[in-house]
């Protein structure tokens, strides 16, 4: 009879299938080159629409062991050394970053707005802060000192930005007062009440600055001269030198070597955290 | 426990004085009550008490001892805050021996304190839970047997059953009264909330734009309000301005003997609601409102020169409405000079 509801009606019946259409065809899109990647590393094929000639370890093999590639050097260590660079970054972020944020979520003092916009605000790209370390450090290009510097810098944002909104989640204040009402100093406060109950975006803060400092490419291009090349140049290297599919698995590694280290700091941020009785 | 001293203490943030020249004694045992409304500095004195603020100028003392620039940690002084700020890292039983683990106490002396504690607050059974999953009312008392577990010299509440519902307020407030009262712990509880701190306080201290008002017995304060502010602020009173002769009230609206109160030109006094009286005397006044609050009714009349009255009566005046003619009587012993 009505027909004011009508379109409320449609939207009611069919909205939220129209969405999770929407949904599931988006994620499909995004990690299909993801998933095509990791089946084909596992091929001996792939020229046509699909890979081909499964199963083998071959490309997994030749990547992880370093022979029959482009690049001299095995993946194993320029995983390793990207990972410890990587985790350097993370380590400079932790002591540096998650007392930024603390200070910018409890506190108001002057310069506040400012130090927030630089700590949260990726200002250099990558190439630029590389040419800026290169002339102004020439001697730590040699090392991966400025790599793991490099990283944290350019990674620094993820992690405050993180910690801050678990920061700002909380009663920051209350924490800290309870917390030295019974008989805490401030320094115990800090590491065995505020940063345990912070976890949730440390960790996450951690995994995403982890991550992409792994990954980073156009900082390491720039300041990497020689030694074990970083993960990101190892594979650009892989990716021009060699086959596609010793690359796919090369990728298909590091996609598996994240996912690990993301499910094993979850599981670690889903413990209680405490202390002793 | 202890006894407190506030020598006259000021707090000053850069022009504004959040606490003005405050001197107040809570006697060794006493819950010492703090109210008044939002922003009048209850809570810089809490603050000030603890440690958390540094006073500008004044001494604060625990049993004679200056403690004035002692840092809170070194204060020994339990704390219970509106949102109990219970540590989500640990257990119910780890928040409660937090306290004294870092006063050095040993660890069967921690257990055996925990453990007579959560007995004493009935909640032995949440011990191994996270703070998180619990209700309002556990979390409350989760706070409270972490502050008791120091054995603390003072106990601050800081507006510790905000946010609760009503029915769940009340029995805490009957079990936190019983309790504290039982502990024989020197208390200070701040609250916007009269009618908490009037059931549970042994003493009062008004606070009105960061100086005491007033500081009294629950009754003291109701029955004999120091001025205006405390008159208005605790509980509701009618503010009538009258002059005092020949033992005659003269209200303006209406006159009524009294042989309770000495000559005055001008006063102001304070009436409380439930102090008049319905069906006979000598006030008239026209119904303008009335409300029904299930134990009493509430009317509000205008007098013949359109001074408002705010009046309480039993249910047995259900009948009354809006429109009615009444007549209203006060006993003049109840009535209270606020202002001269």
């Amino acid at each position: 009879m009505s027909t004011e509801f009508d379109g409320e009606s449609l939207s009611s019946r069919f909205g939220r299938q129209a969405v999770t259409l929407v949904l599931i065809a988006t994620v499909l899109f995004l990690a299909s080159p993801v998933i095509l990647t990791f089946v084909s590393s596992f091929a001996t094929d792939w020229t046509g629409v699909l890979p081909k000639g499964f199963v083998t370890v071959q490309n997994w093999q030749a990547v992880i062991f370093g022979n029959d590639i482009g690049a001299n050097v095995a993946l194993g260590s320029s995983l390793f050394y990207s990972v410890g660079l990587a985790l350097g970054g993370v380590v400079i972020n932790l002591i540096v970053g998650v007392p930024i944020a603390y200070a910018v979520a409890r506190y108001d003092f002057w310069g506040r707005d400012w130090i927030n916009i630089f700590a949260i605000l990726p200002l250099a790209p990558g190439i630029i802060l590389g040419i800026a370390f290169l002339r102004t450090y020439p001697d730590l290009s040699t090392s991966g000192i400025a790599l793991v510097i490099g990283y944290s810098l350019l990674k620094a944002p993820y992690m405050v930005m993180a910690v801050q909104s678990s920061f700002e989640s909380m009663d920051l204040q209350q924490l800290e007062e309870s917390s030295r009402s019974l008989g805490a100093s401030w320094f115990r406060t800090f590491l065995t009440i505020i940063v345990p109950n912070a976890r949730t975006g440390i960790i996450a803060g951690s995994i995403i600055s982890w991550t992409l400092a792994a990954a980073e490419f156009n900082f390491s291009y720039i300041v990497y001269s020689r030694g074990t090349p970083p993960l990101s140049l190892f594979l650009f290297k892989n990716i021009t030198n060699s086959s596609f599919l010793n690359a796919a698995a090369a990728v298909s590694v590091f996609f598996l070597l994240i996912a690990g280290v993301t499910i094993a700091l979850q599981i670690i941020g889903h413990q209680r955290s405490g202390s002793t009785v | 426990m202890s006894e407190i001293t506030l020598h006259n203490v000021t707090k000053q943030f850069d022009t504004t004085t959040a606490v003005d020249d405050v001197s107040l004694t809570i006697d060794d045992g006493e819950i010492m009550g703090i109210v008044g409304p939002s922003g009048c500095g209850k809570t810089t004195t809490l603050r000030l008490v603890a440690g958390f603020e540094t006073a500008t100028d004044g001494k604060i003392e625990y049993d004679n001892e200056d403690v004035t620039h002692v840092p809170p940690e070194n204060r020994n002084v339990g704390l219970v805050f509106q949102s109990y700020a219970l540590f989500n890292n640990m257990s119910v039983l780890e928040n409660v021996t937090f306290g004294p683990r870092m006063h050095g106490v040993d660890k069967d002396e921690r257990q055996r304190r925990a453990t007579r504690l959560l007995d004493l607050l009935d909640i032995s059974e949440l011990a191994d839970r996270d703070p998180q999953t619990l209700s309002g009312g556990q979390q409350q008392r989760v706070g409270l047997a972490r502050a008791l577990a120091i054995e603390p010299r003072l106990l601050l509440l800081d507006e510790p059953m905000t946010g609760l519902d009503a029915e769940l307020k009340q029995t805490l407030r009957k079990e936190l009264g019983e309790l504290l009262a039982d502990l024989d712990v020197t208390t200070l509880y701040v609250t916007h909330d009269q009618e908490q701190a009037m059931s549970m306080c042994d003493r009062i201290a008004v606070m009105n734009d960061g100086i005491i008002e007033q500081v009294g017995t629950p009754s003291e304060i109701y029955e004999s309000p120091a001025n205006e502010f405390v008159a208005t602020f605790i509980g509701t009173s009618n503010l009538l301005s009258a002059s005092v002769g020949d033992g005659v009230v003269d209200f303006g609206f209406a006159e009524i003997a009294t042989d309770s109160l000495p000559d005055y030109d001008h006063v102001e006094l304070a009436v409380r609601p439930d102090d008049f009286s319905i069906g006979d005397g000598p006030i008239s006044a026209t119904v303008t409102n009335r409300f029904y609050l299930g134990g009493e009714i509430q009317i509000v009349a205008e007098a013949a020169d359109g001074t408002e009255l705010t009046v309480e009566v039993d249910r047995s005046h259900h009948s009354v409405s809006k429109g009615d003619e009444i007549a209203l009587d006060v006993d003049t012993s109840n009535l209270h000079v606020v202002t001269q």
